[in-house]
C-alpha cells in the first residue's frame, strides 16, 4: 500500500544524540503515499553487534508532500554535519533541513 | 548523480557540477527550479570522484577528481577546492596524517595505495582504471581515521556495482553490500573509533548497515531496513 526505501543512512556516534547511549544507525525512509506525494521519515536504530530485531529507538517525520518518484535506486545523502539531507527523485532535487 | 559536501556547501556531479551555499534557514527547497545566480553551475571535466574524510571535527569531503586521460594524455589527480568559485588545481597525490598516499601509477593502469607511504608487493594496493573481472572504476572513498589512512573503498561497475575494500597487508575484497552508490556511504568519528553506513542490496533487498572501521579489521553491526 505505501511502498517504503531506504534512501539513505549515517552512523549516529555515541553520545550525539540525546537518548542514544551508544554508537547507532539513522535510516532515512522515502514512503510514497497514494496521494502520489513522498514523505520522508527518519529512524535511529542502536548498533549492536549481530542481527537484532529490535526497533528503531526514534521516529521523526522530515517533511511530507513532496511532488515526485523516488527512482528505483535512490540517491540521496545526509550532510556530514547531520544538518541536510539531499535527495534526487525522478526529475527534480531537494534539500531538507534536518534539524 | 553523485552528491557531496565540502564546508557549507551542497555540491551535485552529473554533467555539470552544481555548487550550491547551505544556508540555516534552509528547511526546504527543490534545486531544480533555481537559478544560476543561486547555484553555481561549473562544467564538470570528466573524471572519477576521490571523497576523502579527513578525521577532523567537521567530517566535509575533501574533494578530488581522478581525469580519465582523454584526449591521449595519462590520468592526472585534481584537488577540487571551494571558495567563491570552484577552482580545481593538478596535485601530484594525495595525503594522508599518517604519511600514507595515494598517487597515480600509469605503469600499473591505476591509483596506487602507499600505506604509511610506503609500497608493497604484489596487487594489493592498486586500484586499476578498468579490470576485466571488477569492471570501470565509478569512485574513491578513502577513510582516514586517528592513526592515518584506514581504509579505500572503490566503487566498480560491471554487471552490477559493487565496492572492493583496500586495507594494508590483505587482498583488496568485495564488500559484503552490493549495488552500493558513492552516496551510500557515510563516515562518523565516535572517540578513537570510525563508525561507517552503508546503503545497499543484502540478500535481495536493499538495507542499511552500520561498520566499525579500524586499520586491521572491518566489524559489522546491525542491518535495518
Amino acid at each position: 500500500m505505501r511502498k517504503r526505501h531506504i534512501c539513505a543512512a549515517f552512523p549516529i556516534p555515541a553520545g550525539a544524540w540525546d537518548g542514544l547511549q551508544v554508537n547507532g544507525l539513522g535510516v532515512i525512509l522515502a514512503r510514497a503515499r497514494e496521494d502520489m506525494t513522498l514523505s520522508f521519515t527518519l529512524q535511529v536504530f542502536e548498533g549492536t553487534f549481530g542481527k537484532s530485531s529490535r526497533g528503531p529507538v526514534l521516529e521523526k517525520t522530515i517533511v511530507e508532500g513532496v511532488r515526485g518518484t523516488v527512482p528505483p535506486r535512490p540517491n540521496a545523502r545526509v550532510s556530514p554535519d547531520r544538518r541536510f539531507l539531499a535527495v534526487e527523485l525522478s526529475h527534480s532535487l531537494h534539500i531538507f533541513s534536518l534539524a | 548523480m553523485n552528491i557531496f559536501f565540502p564546508p557549507n556547501r551542497c555540491v551535485m556531479k552529473g554533467d555539470m557540477f552544481y555548487v550550491l551555499n547551505l544556508s540555516n534557514d534552509v528547511s526546504t527547497m527543490d534545486v531544480s527550479t533555481m537559478d544560476a545566480s543561486t547555484m553555481a553551475m561549473y562544467l564538470a571535466s570528466s573524471g572519477i570522484p576521490i571523497r576523502v574524510h579527513r578525521w577532523d571535527s567537521s567530517g566535509a569531503d575533501d574533494l578530488w577528481l581522478l581525469s580519465d586521460g582523454s584526449g591521449g594524455a595519462w590520468a592526472s589527480l585534481h584537488h577540487i577546492h571551494f571558495a567563491d568559485l570552484m577552482s580545481v588545481t593538478p596535485e601530484p597525490e594525495i595525503s594522508f596524517r599518517d604519511e600514507s598516499k595515494i598517487v597515480i601509477r600509469p605503469k600499473l593502469g591505476g591509483l596506487q595505495i602507499l600505506w604509511e607511504g610506503r609500497r608493497m608487493r604484489r596487487g594489493w594496493n592498486v586500484i586499476p582504471l578498468s579490470d576485466p573481472r571488477a569492471g570501470g572504476l565509478d569512485g574513491v572513498i578513502a577513510v582516514e581515521g586517528e592513526e592515518g589512512l584506514q581504509a579505500v573503498l572503490a566503487f566498480r561497475v560491471w554487471r552490477k556495482r559493487k565496492i572492493v575494500l583496500y586495507k594494508p597487508w590483505i587482498d583488496p575484497q568485495e564488500f559484503l553490500l552490493s549495488e552500493v552508490p558513492m552516496n551510500g556511504v557515510e563516515i562518523a568519528y565516535s572517540e578513537d573509533m570510525t563508525l561507517m553506513s552503508v546503503v545497499g542490496q543484502f540478500e535481495g533487498s536493499n538495507k542499511a548497515a552500520l561498520f566499525i572501521l579500524s586499520k586491521d579489521r572491518v566489524s559489522y553491526l546491525r542491518p535495518c531496513g
